[in-house]
């Protein structure tokens, strides 16, 4: 799909949306077995189908990202999925940011020292850095529309204090 | 106005058809918008903007490019701003600053009479003898030090900071940077190019490179229409580059914002300073450089009044000169410091518009006109010895007789150029002196600098494009872009600096640096008196220290310390340069705040419910319910509702991590204290975890939900640390064991009291909770009111209690239905007060409250939590070497009356007048109606009803009784109900 690219700058809360999470030697393998294909190279994001995409943050950690499907919050699983995989707690312990339009790039270098501009963070690209001095994730893909979007995700407790800073940050764009 | 602008092109930044006004040290002044303060005051033939800063000399514009500090302000906002850096439309009202009296009449002006009594070192020796007359001179220098006046009052705007990435930084877009911008980005680099003006072209835009006049205007469109038009170049102006880091990381102010600049290769295009003739009362208001009087006219179309006379040591001041005529001045004279200049054209051009020649002299002293404070006249003098070193305390004088004084309203000088050469000696380069040309040169670049044009000793415009041009190819090449075309050398045999423009008067006031008020005999002296080394010298003297940063005295300081130290002038060099380069304010550093802070999922419940809010770490905690005014009963009430009902609290805050795997087990006996090898599904164990030092780190409480699964907590503010040497050790190990941190995937609530179990039950509980079933220190996994959730018989608070860790987003429907069911039972939310004071009661420890950097197992009397029989765990050795020996400390319970002073944590404990430990946790317990507290004390104390002195507020000493801990149920059979 050709990515489109939108002017106005929109920071969209997409935390009620399906995501989980696998990690272990065997996840690879066991996500495979379940038609979620992934080329296993660490911070990626890759398509699968219905809109979902699976990001590897290490060659044995992979998320299931699904931005159309609300989520299921009330299930939980700790333990083995199968030898060597373990289930994740992501759609509990992150918040989900989907931050979409032209200049998202430059917001995001005021709060964060990854050079993310499309020439050098493309399409496909992961990375776990900081943002505004805490942990996150940037993951760099499109959604159904074809909109170049970053989804960022957060420690979930401070998902209000990212936003703020988000917010704060894209506004001068919107301004213009 | 007092004097028409000059028609264009001339006044290129100013717009005539916008007129401005504002009020100058009361006086209306009147303006154009694009100019700035000082050109509109030159405008207003105001040349006295500031006083000086130790002999209070007026003063007046001297570069008109914000490099020195003659025009010095107060504005409402903040004092010590350059005029020539403030547009006039933003700047309505602007002030003189450090004077007494006015600006005009400034009765501090008598220190420049006492000039001779205040020598340079003066501050050094003075003040401190006899023994304590300091006391009696400090507050007299604190109120005369400074310059304007912080208003302390004023709110600072929103600053912030961005990164930018580029291949290649240009800095300086005058004709050499213009050219290597292009250069570069016909390479393929993407180009940021930075300048600290409103506009390209640096000097192309005020300079005449050529006799017409024409060159440089041609040039200048045509490379800043090719640079805006180029997609690789992002051009930045108005934006300040004012240092230079490893790897090419590069601070740029621009407005109100601090970009920080990550570029691969650094383009020095940084141009130079042009540098000042040192003669008497050379800082008298109308005395200028070149470029400054070259700016006025073209850039604010201000033609000064006159008569102007130029002092050239260079041919660039010959066109000075005639641009100042042909723009309608009246030009008295040149006086050129040589035998004439090097291109005779410039001669015949001079004789053309009937200028006066005053070869192989300079002026020897300038003087006031009737009012004092303004340039009147100057006294030309012939040179002996034009264009030679001459030594300061030579019998014969380079300077011979008067030759004429001339009536003169503004002299422009020239004694040549010094390159812009701090950013590139921030990066380690090196400047070595020539004496052939009499000038600095940059060299030993770090790698991926190169510089170019007039910075790196290139001055004509035909061969500074070339130096750009090569300097882009350099860079592209350092990046790994293979330059289209080769270098081509570029020769610039132009001799640009006037070898010794240092003209000592016998009665002084020579100014080799203006901020600081320093004449020849000040760097001379200090030379004498054994500060022979130049950054000595800058030291002694605070050459150099001012905000033009040596811009414009490290070239004579350089001069006259070699010639006074019999080295030369490479030698001797100049001082250490580093950021930043300009005054920045303090906001730009600091930027826009970010202060991250956590929210428990059931923080909105909280507020609801009329909590009073307290930091805990990062996380965001009730500290108690009810109003603040309220604070001590409220907490009382809870406690008590603990104590006789049920409460309940939110704990999500608690560390919490999850061990999986085969080794899980091995992986938790390895790292914590007690023993987990053998530890049951289905229970709970106490968890201390010491650190290779033997010290207590971090306590909590480890659940073995199946035999290859524990979930371990841990405290609010260590989980960090705790989960990070999880990870240190298990790269060690390489255990069959996955770790994850799901503090924030897990919320959790601690339902607390006799009554707990029946709220569980009314809440809808999937297991049986009974006491035989549920006993103390099991955990189970169950449905409560429809949540999936981890149980854990807990006892912190020292009643019947229930740790519910639930997903976090489930916790607050578990939050509302635990409410609903505990209605009946009158539950209460109790926050982190009462669970403190509670806890206390119960004589539990908090890690990192009631421990510190060196408590070891065995003072907090928790061997018991230590597995002696187990070969290995962290910090093991080291516990049993602390253990064995003698010990210092105990921590103890103590107990006060009520009506006794109440010690507050920190407070010291005293034996026979030595300081034996502190109280570490100090609360009025509602339940035993008694202060109690925890505080170390010297272990033969320890015993119970022995006493201990704590010294608490206003050095009373109180006697505390020890008392056997816990306070309250001794027996812990509440807890095990």
């Amino acid at each position: 799909m050709t990515p489109v690219q939108e002017s106005a700058m929109t920071l969209v809360d997409y935390s009620h949306q399906t995501r989980w999470g696998v990690r272990g030697s065997e996840a690879q393998a066991w996500l495979q077995s379940r038609a979620l294909a992934h080329s296993g190279k660490p911070n990626r994001i890759e398509p699968l189908d219905e809109g979902r995409w699976l990001m590897a943050l290490s060659k044995r950690e992979f998320w299931v990202l699904a931005p159309s499907q609300a989520a299921d919050i009330n299930t939980m699983n700790a333990e083995a999925l199968a030898p060597g995989v373990w289930p994740l707690f992501c759609q509990h312990s992150h918040g989900w940011f989907v931050l979409q339009g032209a200049h998202k790039a430059d917001a995001m270098a005021k709060v964060c020292g990854v050079n993310l501009e499309p020439g050098v963070f493309a399409e496909g690209m992961v990375a776990q850095t900081q943002v505004a001095r805490i942990s996150a994730i940037v993951a760099h893909h499109h959604l159904n529309a074809g909109i170049s979007v970053f989804s960022l995700f957060c420690d979930s407790s401070a998902a209000s204090y990212f936003e703020e800073v988000l917010l704060d940050a894209i506004g001068e764009y919107n301004n213009e | 106005m007092k004097h028409q602008r000059l028609p264009a092109p001339y006044g290129s930044r100013i717009h005539r058809d916008k007129p401005i006004e504002i009020q100058f040290d009361g006086k209306t002044i009147k303006g154009y918008l694009g100019d700035n303060v000082a050109s509109a005051l030159i405008a207003n033939d105001q040349w006295l903007i500031s006083r000086s800063f130790k002999y209070h000399r007026p003063r007046g514009p001297l570069t008109l490019a914000g490099h020195d500090a003659n025009t010095l302000v107060q504005t409402p906002e903040a004092p010590n701003r350059l005029a020539e850096e403030l547009p006039l439309e933003h700047h309505p009202v602007v002030t003189a600053q450090n004077v007494t009296g006015s600006l005009q009449r400034d009765y501090s002006r008598a220190l420049d009479t006492l000039g001779r009594f205040l020598p340079v070192g003066f501050y050094y020796k003075a003040f401190y003898k006899p023994h304590g007359s300091w006391a009696l001179w400090e507050p007299i220098i604190r109120q005369s030090a400074g310059l304007g006046v912080a208003n302390l009052q004023n709110q600072p705007g929103y600053t912030d900071k961005q990164y930018l990435f580029t291949d290649i930084a240009v800095i300086g877009a005058g004709p050499a940077g213009l050219q290597a911008s292009l250069t570069a980005a016909d390479g393929g680099a993407s180009v940021l190019l930075i300048d600290e003006n409103p506009e390209l072209g640096g000097s192309l835009n005020y300079h005449r490179f050529d006799l017409t006049g024409n060159d440089a205007a041609i040039l200048r469109d045509t490379l800043v229409t090719a640079v805006n038009a180029h997609p690789n170049i992002r051009v930045m102006t108005q934006a300040l580059c004012n240092g230079w880091f490893t790897d090419h990381f590069l601070p740029v102010l621009q407005g109100s914002r601090l970009y920080k600049v990550r570029a691969s290769s650094t383009i020095l295009t940084t141009g130079s300073s042009e540098q000042h003739v040192v003669f008497r009362n050379n800082d008298l208001p109308g005395v200028v450089m070149c470029s400054a009087f070259e700016r006025l006219l073209r850039l604010y179309g201000v033609a000064p009044r006159g008569p102007l006379v130029v002092l050239a040591g260079n041919d660039a001041a010959y066109r000075t000169a005639i641009d100042a005529f042909d723009a309608g001045m009246t030009v008295s004279c040149l006086v050129d410091m040589r035998a004439g200049p090097n291109d005779p054209e410039l001669e015949a051009g001079l004789t053309l518009r009937g200028i006066g020649l005053e070869t192989e002299a300079t002026v020897y002293e300038a003087n006031a006109d009737n009012s004092g404070l303004k340039l009147g006249s100057i006294a030309i003098h012939g040179l002996n010895t034009a264009g030679q070193s001459h030594p300061i305390n030579a019998k014969t004088k380079p300077v011979g007789a008067l030759r004429r004084n001339l009536p003169c309203g503004v002299l422009a000088m020239s004694a040549g150029y010094m390159p812009a050469y701090q950013l590139a000696c921030q990066g380690g380069a090196q400047l070595r002196y020539c004496e052939q040309s009499a000038h600095f040169q940059l060299t030993n670049l770090p790698a991926g600098m190169v510089v170019a044009g007039s910075a790196n000793s290139v001055f004509t415009l035909e061969a500074t494009s070339a130096d750009g041009r090569n300097a882009a190819l350099a860079a592209l090449a350092h990046i790994g872009r293979t330059p289209a075309e080769p270098e081509e050398p570029v020769s610039c045999k132009a001799q640009v600096n006037y070898p010794w423009p240092l003209f000592p008067h016998p009665k002084g006031r020579e100014f080799v640096d203006f901020d600081e008020d320093l004449q020849i005999k000040d760097i001379v002296n200090s030379t004498r008196q054994g500060y022979r080394d130049i950054q000595l010298v800058k030291r002694f003297s605070t050459v150099g220290m001012g905000p033009s940063q040596g811009r414009h005295s490290a070239l004579p300081t350089a001069r006259l310390v070699a010639q006074a130290t019999g080295r030369s002038i490479d030698e001797t060099g100049v001082t250490t340069a580093r950021p930043p380069l300009k005054p920045e304010a303090l906001g730009l550093l600091a930027g826009r705040r970010f202060d991250p802070y956590r929210r428990t999922p059931l923080d909105s419940r909280h507020v609801e419910l009329g909590a009073q809010m307290m930091p805990a770490g990062t996380w965001r905690r009730p500290a108690y319910y009810g109003r603040e005014q309220q604070r001590d009963t409220a907490v009382a009430a809870e406690v008590r509702a603990v104590r006789h009902g049920v409460g309940m609290i939110d704990v999500s805050t608690l560390g919490g991590i999850e061990l999986r795997g085969p080794d899980a087990a091995e992986f938790m006996n390895r790292l914590y204290t007690f023993g987990f090898a053998n530890q049951p599904v289905g229970k709970t164990r106490y968890a201390v975890m010491t650190s290779q030092q033997g010290v207590i780190i971090d306590d909590g409480v480890s659940a073995r939900l199946s035999d290859e699964h524990f979930y371990v907590t841990a405290t609010t503010t260590g989980v960090e640390r705790v989960y990070r040497d999880m990870l240190w050790w298990q790269a060690q190990w390489r255990l069959n064991v996955d770790i994850a941190n799901v503090t924030s995937a897990f919320a959790a609530i601690n339902i607390a009291g006799p009554k707990a179990r029946k709220v569980l039950e009314a809440a809808g509980c999937s297991i049986d909770c009974s006491a035989t079933a549920f006993p103390y220190l099991a955990c189970r996994e169950a449905q409560v009111a429809g949540v999936t959730a981890r149980l854990m018989r807990v006892g912190f608070v020292g009643e019947l209690g229930f740790e519910l860790h639930v997903p976090s987003l489930s916790v607050g429907a578990l939050w509302n239905a635990l409410l609903e069911a505990g209605a009946p039972f009158d539950i209460r939310p109790f926050g982190v007060e009462a669970q403190r004071v509670l806890r206390l009661e119960k004589g539990h420890i908090i890690v990192g409250q009631d421990t510190d950097g060196m408590t070891h197992p065995g003072e907090v009397d928790l061997a018991w939590a230590i597995a002696k029989r187990k070969p290995f765990y962290v910090g093991g050795r080291s516990v049993a070497i602390l253990m064995a020996g003698k010990q210092r400390r105990r921590l103890v319970g103590f107990t006060l009356n009520n009506d006794a002073p109440k010690p507050k944590e920190g407070h010291l404990v005293l034996r026979n007048g030595d300081i034996v430990g502190n109280v570490t946790s100090c609360e009025y317990s509602p339940t035993l109606n008694c202060i109690i507290g925890l505080a170390y004390a010297h272990p033969s104390d320890a015993t119970p009803n022995s006493r201990i002195c704590i010294r608490a507020d206003n050095g009373v000493e109180v006697l505390a009784r020890v008392t056997s801990l816990p306070f309250y149920d001794p027996d812990n059979q509440r807890q095990q109900l």
